[in-house]
This record gives structure tokens, C-alpha cells and sequence, in this order.
């Protein structure tokens, strides 16, 4: 696997506010390789450890969408819900916004049953049958209708298990990242100082905190992707 | 995190089972025998994470040092490759040309097909994922006949009316605790619970597809070797057995070892004698035992040593050899080095089978490991006549073998 270049400066990374961690009680010993000192209580990341995971992730990412495969971008936090949404469509990958509906991966065949519906809904709605019910039957078909796009919006174009799992928040997307594990897909993940290193395939030790500090990651991984997917089809 | 770990995640991508892989990242195993691979990143030495016995350290491997390869400096360093000339930053995901919404679906259309979004721009058929899914409800439901399919037999072990009590009364449901294996050494417990027997069984049989586990055999379809295991409360023994035994054990046990194609064993139930507990411990029981030729390669040594100890230790005779080449080692050696007339001469004392065996046995493993041009073929050759004056041969030591020729 060739490494390239991906534009990651540290001096950026300094001004996005990546370095910074949770408060100092709150950490889990298990990041002690990644945390370079401890400031008014506040741990902070080594960021030369930050550069090269997130390098790595870069070249994982950017090879694996040369040979096609798919991505499932997750990320709850209200925060950084637009941004993932936006990198998602600027990566044309698959993305979890709202919350994690619990055994989305793992319980598939229901998830996709009720992809169909939200098929079958949107067809009813663009032949215009819904106007056509009465007015209660209406509003109870289109609230459905705006549940299952909240959910399922992001994966409606999802048609089997993904290959890679970003994963925006360890400790808030916990039931993701089991989930993934038991099927044994692939995850990279952005780690805080309370998170478990162990966990994801390749953690970034980053700040999940701060939106600009998630941006400029997802910047970069979109950044692959797009590169690998321009790759791959002109290997077409 | 092992700092290779991209390199080894995308050249086994297409794999995708990663979780063993990845949780030994700094395990080694036996360091003789993995130190010229030491430069393969630390997640491709995949190692079950069961197996407990610790390699044999000679004195010469005390002061080797696990992290020849590995730097622990290395992560903190960042040194990118270098900036291709002419290198614009692309703009961040939200500024950048704003899409509109036709744009992007149907880039994602292109990408993906219609799948769910029920609508095409591209004019595919929007209801391509249906048939790819069966009915499960409906009109084309019932036409589901499931035989053997992937060559899988199932086995019902055990089915129980289970119960909850709530306030309304009694809820009844169907436990079924169901054993499937093809005959070639694949076997796999599972158990379901549904308010029907029938679907309590299918049930049970999906979740015992999900935990397979493979059995060592030899080849007279056996175990390699004793053991025990225990789950809960219940503990079963299993024991290897000569061919023509075939499976002498009780209940789930027994099911357990024909359906994974075992003929010959023997196994006790010896604690509690609940059948799905029981069905899990041969499973783990079966799960500790190693092949031969495993332990071998572990631990460095060729396979004639592992079953010398045995038979030393055992006191039984170890058929490596067929059995057949009884020979008198001495009266061999003089006959094929030319001497023959101090052949005859060769000592033909009396002993009873056993004891001697071993001997003999060490002495043509000595001769095959010192000895390389010794005439082993003309030996094999010559067997069934020698057979005839079969001679054992007491302790000769082996400075007198080669201090005749």
C-alpha cells in the first residue's frame, strides 16, 4: 500500500483545536501512549501521533474505495450531525445522522425490510396517491414518511453490510462500534482521552468536541475517498 | 495499536474476519521459530487466542529481545512523503459548488442503483431490490423447502415447553437446542426459542450455523488425543479410540460427535447432565485439542521427538513407523557394510515385545537423522524375509553400530 500525500499540517491541526482532550479525570489510562501532556486540566493529544493515524487512515481509505468498496460515515453528536451529512454527500458514501437505530448491521434483514417500506412510501408519494386517502390516514402515512427519512435517509442507497465504518464519537456510538465488531467490519474512529484504543481497527486520537476539529478530519478522509473513487473509475 | 496496521488491514481486506487478527498486535509465539518472520507486521501472526501452552525457551533465546522490529519511538515521528508540486488544498465539504438535490442522487444513483430511494434518474428499475429479497409474508411466502442446504445436517438434541408466568397467566414457548454438522469435521450448537416447535428449531438451527467450530481428526476418524472441558456445570471427557469402536457416549455428547463425522471416540458426561450445557462442553473440549503436527511446528521440534516423549512417557507404543519394519538394527548395519559373517554373529537375545520396541524404535529414528546414507530402501526391500528371523535386540549402543562399519 503506497503512502501519499494528504495535506495534514500540524499547525492546522493546532488551530482547528484538534490537540485538545476531555478533562483530566475523566480519561481512560489506556490513552496514556497518546497524550502528551496535561494542561489546566485538560489532556492534551500528541499531535505527531494524530498525523500518522490519521495518514494511515487516509491510505486505508483511499485504497480500499480504489477496488469499490462501500463506506458508512456515523456520527451522532448534534453537533457534528451537518457536518457528517455534508461529508457524506460530498464522498457519495452512506452516512447515520440521527440516532443509531440499535442492530442496524447486525439485524440487517429487518433494517431492510423496512428500507423497503420507505421505498414503497416514496413511491406512493410521488404518484400522489397519498392525496387521494383521507386527510388522517394522510398525516399518518407522511409522519412515517419523515421517520423513516430522518433514520434511514442516509443508507436508503445502502444494499448490503458496508466496508468500512467512519465512526465520528467512540464513546457515543458505542452500539456502532460493537456492532461492527461482531460482524467484523472494518472501523476507523475518532478516539478522545475517555475512549478505548483497543476497540476501533485505526483510532484517531483527535477532539470530538469541537466541530472545526472533526471537520478537518472528515475533510481529510472525504478528501481520499474522492481520490479512490476517481481512481477507480478510471481502472474501470 | 500496531503501527502497521494499515498495511495488514488492506492486504487482508478481502478476508474481512479481522477480529482475531486484530486483538494480538505484540503476541508472539514460539520466537525460534517466528524470528525470520518478525518483519511481518504483527497482525497477520494470527494466533487462536485459546491456545495456552508456552513454548520451550532454550538458554540461547533468553536474551532476544521481542521488539527487534518495532520501534516505540517510530509512531511519535511524523514524516509524510512530500508534497506533489502544484498541490491545491480541495475545498472543505461545505463550501465548495453547491450541488442541487437532482445532482446528487444522481450521483449516488450511479454509484449505487435506485436501491431504496424510490426514484431513478437514470431509469433504472426502481424495485430492482425486490427480487432480491424472498417473501417472508404474503402471497409467494410458503414456497420455502429447505433441505440440506450448504450440506449441513441438523440434529434436534432437545426441545422444551419453556414458561414465563405474568399476570395474565402462563406464556408458553418451545426451547429447541439443535446440533448441525456435515460429517467432515464441522459442527455447530445452537438453540432458539419461538411460541412453535417448528420455528423454535429453525431458529435454533440459524445460531448453531453462526458458531461453527472445526474438530481435529486423524485419519481413522478420531481425536488426536484426550480431553476435558467443562461449561457450566456440566463436564465431559472425550478419549480417542481404535477403529471399529465407533462413538460411545450418551446423549447430546454422542449427536454432537456423529454429526461432526467422528466414528471412534469415547465420551462421559461427568458433571450435570443438561443437554445443551453438555453440547457446549464437547464443543469447547473439542476446541482445546491440537493436531500433532501443530504442537510440532509450535514448539520447533520434529514430530518423531513429540511421540518419543510419548511413548516414554505413556509406556505405549507410538506407531509412527509401520510396525511392520521390525529389524534387527545391528545385524543390518553389518550385513550392508560388508561384513557379513560378523552379521550372524550378532547378538539374538530373547526379550518380549514391548520394552524393546522403543529401543528399536530409537535406534532406526537415530540411524535416519545421523545416518542420511544408510541403505534405507534396500532395507525395505529386504523386509519380509528378515521378518522371518526377527531378532530382538537388546540395548546396543549405537558408538558399537558405527564402530563396526
Amino acid at each position: 500500500m503506497t503512502r501519499r500525500y494528504w495535506n495534514i499540517n500540524l499547525e492546522e491541526m493546532l488551530e482547528a483545536g484538534v490537540h485538545f482532550g476531555h478533562g483530566t479525570r475523566k480519561w481512560n489510562p489506556k490513552m496514556a501512549p497518546y497524550i502528551s501532556a496535561k494542561r489546566k486540566g485538560i489532556h492534551i493529544t500528541n499531535l505527531t501521533r494524530t498525523a500518522r493515524f490519521l495518514s494511515e487512515a487516509c491510505d486505508l481509505v483511499f485504497d480500499s474505495a480504489s477496488r469499490g468498496k462501500q463506506f458508512l460515515i456515523v456520527g451522532t453528536k448534534n453537533k457534528a450531525a451537518d457536518s457528517v451529512a455534508w461529508a457524506a454527500i460530498k464522498a457519495r458514501c452512506h452516512c447515520v445522522n440521527k440516532k443509531w437505530l440499535g442492530g442496524m448491521l447486525t439485524n440487517w434483514s429487518t433494517t431492510e425490510t423496512r428500507l423497503h417500506k420507505f421505498r414503497d412510501l416514496r413511491m406512493e408519494q410521488k404518484t400522489g396517491r397519498l392525496n387521494r386517502l383521507p386527510k388522517r390516514d394522510a398525516a399518518v402515512v407522511k409522519r412515517q414518511l419523515s421517520r423513516l427519512q430522518t433514520y434511514l435517509g442516509g443508507i436508503k442507497y445502502m444494499t448490503g453490510l458496508p466496508d468500512i465504518v467512519i465512526i465520528v464519537d467512540q464513546h457515543e456510538e458505542y452500539t456502532a462500534l460493537r456492532e461492527c465488531i461482531t460482524l467484523g467490519i472494518p472501523t476507523i474512529c475518532l478516539i478522545d482521552t475517555n475512549c478505548d484504543p483497543d476497540l476501533a481497527d485505526i483510532s484517531i486520537p483527535a477532539n470530538d468536541d469541537a466541530i472545526s476539529s472533526i471537520r478537518l478530519i472528515l475533510n481529510k478522509l472525504v478528501f481520499a475517498i474522492c481520490e479512490g473513487r476517481s481512481s477507480y473509475i478510471r481502472n474501470l | 495499536m500496531a503501527a502497521a496496521s494499515a498495511t495488514s488491514l488492506s492486504a487482508t481486506f478481502s478476508s474481512l474476519s479481522l477480529n482475531s487478527l486484530r486483538r494480538k498486535p505484540y503476541l508472539f509465539s514460539s520466537h525460534r521459530l517466528h524470528s525470520p518472520t518478525a518483519k511481518i507486521p504483527f497482525s497477520l501472526l494470527s494466533k487462536p487466542p485459546h491456545k495456552l501452552s508456552p513454548p520451550k525457551v532454550n538458554p540461547s533465546d533468553l536474551e532476544t529481545t521481542f521488539f527487534d522490529s518495532f520501534d516505540p519511538e517510530e509512531i511519535s515521528t511524523f514524516s509524510p512523503p512530500e508534497a506533489p508540486e502544484g498541490f491545491i488544498a480541495p475545498p472543505s465539504f461545505d463550501e465548495g459548488p453547491f450541488e442541487s438535490e437532482d445532482d446528487i442522487a444522481r450521483a449516488y444513483e450511479e454509484l449505487y442503483g435506485p436501491a431504496y430511494s424510490g426514484e431513478t434518474f437514470l431509469g433504472n428499475d426502481v424495485y430492482v431490490m425486490d427480487s432480491k429479497v424472498k417473501k417472508t409474508t404474503g402471497f409467494g411466502s410458503k414456497n420455502k423447502k429447505e433441505k440440506v442446504r450448504d450440506g449441513f445436517e441438523e440434529r434436534v438434541v432437545q426441545v422444551r415447553r419453556v414458561t414465563k408466568v405474568v399476570k395474565g397467566g402462563k406464556q408458553l414457548h418451545f426451547r429447541a437446542v439443535v446440533v448441525v454438522g456435515d460429517k467432515q469435521g464441522n459442527v455447530g450448537v445452537g438453540v432458539g426459542k419461538a411460541k412453535e416447535v417448528v420455528a423454535a428449531v429453525q431458529k435454533s438451527a440459524v445460531n448453531a450455523r453462526r458458531n461453527i467450530v472445526a474438530v481435529p481428526m486423524t485419519k481413522y476418524k478420531t481425536f488426536p488425543h484426550r480431553s476435558e472441558a467443562d461449561y457450566g456445570a456440566a463436564r465431559v471427557m472425550l478419549r480417542p479410540a481404535s477403529p471399529g469402536t465407533g462413538v460411545i457416549a450418551g446423549g447430546a455428547v454422542r449427536i454432537v460427535l456423529e454429526l461432526a463425522g467422528v466414528e471412534n471416540a469415547l465420551g462421559k458426561q461427568l458433571g450435570s447432565n443438561n443437554a445443551l450445557n453438555n453440547a457446549r462442553a464437547t464443543v469447547v473440549a473439542v476446541q482445546k485439542m491440537r493436531q500433532f503436527s501443530e504442537v510440532a511446528q509450535e514448539r520447533g521440534i520434529p514430530m518423531e521427538e513429540l511421540s518419543r516423549n510419548l511413548g516414554n512417557e505413556m509406556g505405549k507404543k507410538i506407531e509412527l513407523i509401520p510396525s511392520s519394519i521390525k529389524v534387527n538394527v545391528k545385524r543390518f548395519f553389518l550385513k550392508y557394510s560388508g561384513r557379513a559373517e560378523k552379521a550372524d554373529k550378532a547378538g539374538t537375545v530373547a526379550n518380549d515385545g514391548k520394552t524393546s520396541m522403543t529401543y528399536l524404535k530409537l535406534e532406526w529414528i537415530l540411524l535416519q537423522l545421523t545416518c542420511p546414507s544408510f541403505p534405507f530402501d534396500l532395507i525395505k526391500k529386504e523386509r519380509t524375509p528378515m521378518l522371518d528371523e526377527l531378532q530382538e535386540v537388546d540395548s546396543i549402543s549405537f558408538r558399537d553400530v558405527c564402530a563396526a562399519k
